[in-house]
Order: C-alpha cells, then sequence, then structure tokens
C-alpha cells in the first residue's frame, strides 16, 4: 500500500486550490451573460478552462461538471491522509446508485440509462454486479446487509420510499460507526447536524402531510442530536411553538427562516439551502486547521456547492431564464 | 538506575580500558553531546513537518518555492545553536588538542549550560515548525504577505534565541 500523505501536504494544496474557486463576482458575471455561450466564456476564463475547451456545445455543460467533480474525486483520493474519513462524505453517492439499482429492480423502468453516478467510493459497474450478486463479497459488508435489508422489505410490500429510508438508516449506521472508531471530532459533529437537519426535514414533511408521530418515526435517522421526544412533541404543537422549542437546539435561526418560508411557499426549498449553509459554515469555521482533514472536507465541499451553482446557471441560460430570475436562484445556494 | 549511577560506571570503565577520562570529562562532552542532538532533532521534526506543508503548495504553484524555502528553513536554526554550545564546551574542553582535565563539578556544571538550548530546541523546533506549516499556508493563498507570515513562527524563534543566550552565558562563565 502506498503511503498516505501526510495532513501538511494534503492541506497546503488544497490552500492553494482554494484560491481557485470561483468567486462571487464571476459566478454573477455568468448569471448576468447573454447566453449559455457567453456564460461558458467567463467559465474559460477559470480553472475550467481546459474542460471548456472540449465542449462541443452549451448543452454539454453537464458532461463537463461531472468531469469536474471526478477531477476532486481523483485530487481528494490522492492527497486525503485518512482516506476512511474523506470517503464517508462520498458515501451519498453510493448510496444514491444503489437506490437507484434497487428501484430499477423493484419497480422495473428502463436498463439504459439509469441516473447513476461515478464518483462513489465503489465503482459503477461493481456496484451493479454487486448488487445482482451479494455473496460475490464484491461489496463492503454494510452495503450488502443494506441490500439484504430492502430484499427482505419489498419480498412484503414494495414501497420506494421504504428503499429510500432503509438504505439511508444503513449509510449513516456506517458513517457513525466509523467516525466513533475513528474518533474523528469533526466528521462526528459533521454528521450529527446533517442527521439532525434531514430528520427536522423529514418533521415539517410529516407535518405538512398531516401525519402523525408513528409516520415520523419510520423516517428518524438515529444518532443525531436531538432526542425523540423532541419531534413527538413537535408533531402535536402548533409550527410558532415549535419555532420557539428550538431556540434551545443549534437549529434555531435555521428553524425560524425555514418554517415561515415553508409556512409562505408550501416548499422546502428555503430549507435546503438554509441546511447547506448550516453545514458549510460549520465547515468554514473549522477549515483553518493546518493539522486536520477540516480543510479537505472544506475544500470538497466548497466544489460540489460551485458545481451545484454553475449547474442552476447553465440551466437557466439554456432555458432562456432571464438574468435576474436566475440570481434570485442563485441567492437560494450561494454562502 | 541512577543517571549519576551510569555515569560513574561509564567512568570507571573507561578509566579501567586505560583510556584515562575523568568523570568531570565525561559529564563535559555529554554535554556537548545534548546540544548537538537535542537541538539536532528538534529541526528535524520541525523542519520536515514544515517541508511538508511546502511540498503541497509546491505541487500546485511551483513559482512559491523561493517563499515556502525560506519559512520551512526557520526551525533550521535550532540544531545551528545546539551545534554553538556544543562546539564552545568542546573548545574549551581542547578536545582537539588532548582535552583538559576538569573536576566532576566543572563537567557537571558544562553538562547543566547545555541544557537550555538542547530541551528548549528541541521543543521550540518542533512547534516552530507546526507554525511554519501554518504560515505557509498563509503563502498559499496571499503570496503578497510573506513579512506577515514569517512573524509568526519567528515570535518561537525569540525563545529558542533566549535559551541559546543563557547557554552560552553559563558556558562562558564557567572557568575550565
Amino acid at each position: 500500500m502506498m503511503p498516505q500523505p501526510s495532513y501538511e501536504y494534503g492541506v497546503a494544496r488544497v490552500r492553494v486550490l482554494e484560491t481557485k474557486l470561483l468567486t462571487r463576482e464571476r459566478i454573477e458575471r455568468m448569471a448576468d451573460a447573454p447566453s449559455a455561450e457567453e456564460a461558458l466564456k467567463v467559465l474559460s476564463e477559470t480553472s475550467y478552462a481546459p474542460l471548456v475547451a472540449e465542449l462541443v456545445s452549451p448543452y454539454e455543460y453537464d458532461e463537463l461538471l461531472s468531469k469536474e467533480m471526478s477531477r476532486v474525486r481523483t485530487f481528494i483520493d490522492e492527497i486525503s491522509p485518512d482516506p476512511a474519513i474523506t470517503d464517508l462524505f462520498f458515501l451519498k453517492y453510493d448510496f444514491h446508485n444503489l437506490k437507484v439499482l434497487l428501484k430499477y429492480r423493484y419497480l422495473g423502468g428502463q436498463d439504459e440509462g439509469l441516473p447513476l453516478v461515478q464518483i462513489g467510493t465503489i465503482p459503477v459497474e461493481i456496484l451493479r454486479k454487486g448488487v445482482d450478486d451479494p455473496e460475490s463479497g464484491l461489496l463492503p459488508p454494510f452495503m450488502v446487509n443494506a441490500v439484504r435489508r430492502v430484499d427482505q422489505a419489498c419480498a412484503l410490500k414494495i414501497d420506494p420510499q421504504k428503499i429510500d429510508i432503509l438504505l439511508d438508516l444503513a449509510m449513516y449506521d456506517h458513517i457513525f460507526e466509523v467516525c466513533r472508531r475513528k474518533r474523528n471530532g469533526f466528521a462526528l459533529g459533521y454528521f450529527q447536524m446533517q442527521v439532525d437537519l434531514l430528520n427536522l426535514r423529514s418533521l415539517l414533511r410529516a407535518k405538512r402531510l398531516g401525519q402523525g408521530f408513528d409516520f415520523l418515526k419510520e423516517m428518524l435517522i438515529p444518532h443525531g442530536s436531538l432526542n425523540v421526544s423532541f419531534y413527538s412533541r413537535a408533531m402535536e404543537q402548533p409550527y410558532e411553538q415549535l419555532i420557539k422549542e428550538a431556540e434551545s437546539t443549534p437549529y434555531g435561526k435555521v428553524m425560524a427562516e425555514a418554517v415561515q418560508d415553508f409556512l409562505r411557499t408550501g416548499t422546502l426549498t428555503a430549507f435546503e439551502r438554509l441546511m447547506d449553509d448550516f453545514l458549510l459554515n460549520y465547515v468554514k469555521a473549522l477549515r483553518y486547521n493546518p493539522f486536520g482533514i477540516e480543510a479537505i472536507v472544506g475544500y470538497l465541499l466548497a466544489k460540489e456547492n460551485e458545481i451545484k451553482l454553475i449547474r442552476i446557471i447553465m440551466v437557466g441560460k439554456i432555458n432562456n431564464l432571464p438574468a435576474e430570475k436566475i440570481r434570485e436562484r442563485l441567492r437560494d445556494v450561494y454562502v | 538506575m541512577e543517571l549519576g549511577h551510569i555515569f560513574a560506571v561509564l567512568g570507571t570503565a573507561a578509566s579501567t580500558t586505560g583510556t584515562g577520562l575523568s568523570m568531570g570529562q565525561i559529564y563535559a562532552i555529554l554535554g556537548a553531546a545534548a546540544a548537538v542532538v537535542l537541538a539536532g532533532l528538534g529541526s528535524v521534526f520541525g523542519v520536515a513537518i514544515a517541508g511538508q506543508s511546502a511540498a503541497g503548495v509546491v505541487t500546485e504553484d511551483p513559482d512559491k518555492f523561493g517563499q515556502v524555502l525560506l519559512l520551512q528553513a526557520l526551525p533550521g536554526t535550532q540544531g545551528i545553536y545546539g551545534l554553538l554550545i556544543g562546539f564552545i564546551i568542546m573548545n574549551k574542553m581542547n578536545i582537539f588538542g588532548g582535552m583538559v582535565d576538569v573536576s566532576t563539578e566543572t563537567g557537571l556544571l558544562l553538562f547543566v549550560s547545555a541544557l537550555p538550548i538542547a530541551i528548549v530546541g528541541l521543543i521550540s523546533a518542533i512547534y516552530q515548525g507546526k507554525t511554519s506549516a501554518a504560515a505557509i499556508g498563509i503563502i498559499a493563498k496571499r503570496p503578497e504577505e510573506l513579512g506577515k507570515a514569517i512573524t509568526f513562527p519567528v515570535v518561537v524563534e525569540t525563545y529558542a534565541v533566549l535559551a541559546l543566550l543563557a547557554s552560552f552565558l553559563m558556558v562562558n562563565g564557567i572557568p575550565v
């Protein structure tokens, strides 16, 4: 096995690359560009230049973005002093693929063009074979168990939502097991907040559907910092009381803003934006540690955010959305 | 086992082998060795920590080589200070010209005089290496701020210089 690079080395490489992240000013120039071609021109003045040059038409922007994301994936692999921890941040892509594959198995659909992503910890082809034959030993045991649990549940009743929930539970069980084993407080804190926020999102969804706590209980992911009684009380309370209760948690501000927007628009778009911001800010505050994984994870999240922004702009430009509309949607994402 | 006991055994062993070393001489040389070895090891750790950061920056941006090299070299000074004190002690003992005999007390005094730079050199170099690694992070993002970046590890240097001064004054003040 190759020796792992040190934290000092990895963090220093990230520090240089942080200067190449797109600035707010450039993102806005892209949003203001008169056409998709012009927006790409702005992008070609940045570190994206070689990828933009390869593009035949602006409609292929998605290919450009997935190439950039795989570059980031390779880069993180190369510099990560602790791949067991950095892999946790890519696990969501593996589980996305698992969801797609298992839903295809149970719900059918077209085999061609399944929306599989290549940047997970396990290559898509191996994942496919592993899902088809769990005994093959191609997948790690926690994934095999997850697939088995889905199979068992689907033998009784095929429910796409149940597939999602079972896989999410399996993913977070594994994530927290690794964080605890590695005693990585930073990653543990990050995923704990992520779980809390996902649970709060499920709470709002359940409330909107007018469901009781039994419905929510199925969806709650354990390992969060808020206890079950918080959720059971919240299901009975009016929204104002919920906002008040949330004040004593780290998510008071998120909930106050998100619930208001949720009541006004009926959507969770604002919640998702606030959730991303909250997690990004957590990492941002810790990324100055020159001897830890924080800066490396911070770069990965910043890159994911940047790619999300470019996608919003390109979709907007190709569909001829006016610049103000795009900017409005960007403000929802940009930190 | 008590350290003094080991030295005493060594001393007897030495005298019985016919080299004719006194306890005083052994203590003095031990002091010189401690200054060179401990301060030198500190510098090894220090420049290695800062060096990994420097290599990371140069991988992405080779133009910053000069600036990061300067920061990497800072924790290297402790090793030089240790060698300096070691050299003065060796010189005092006239090690290159047959070695003068000193009493056990004088030898112990020379040994103790070497301790400030040996111990402070070891620890300050490691921490200076970490501070340098962090300062290299500044250069990665803002190469124009070299002056500010260099200040932080230099503050750590202060205490290595103070230890050097203490060792130097003590060694100088001991009549041989």
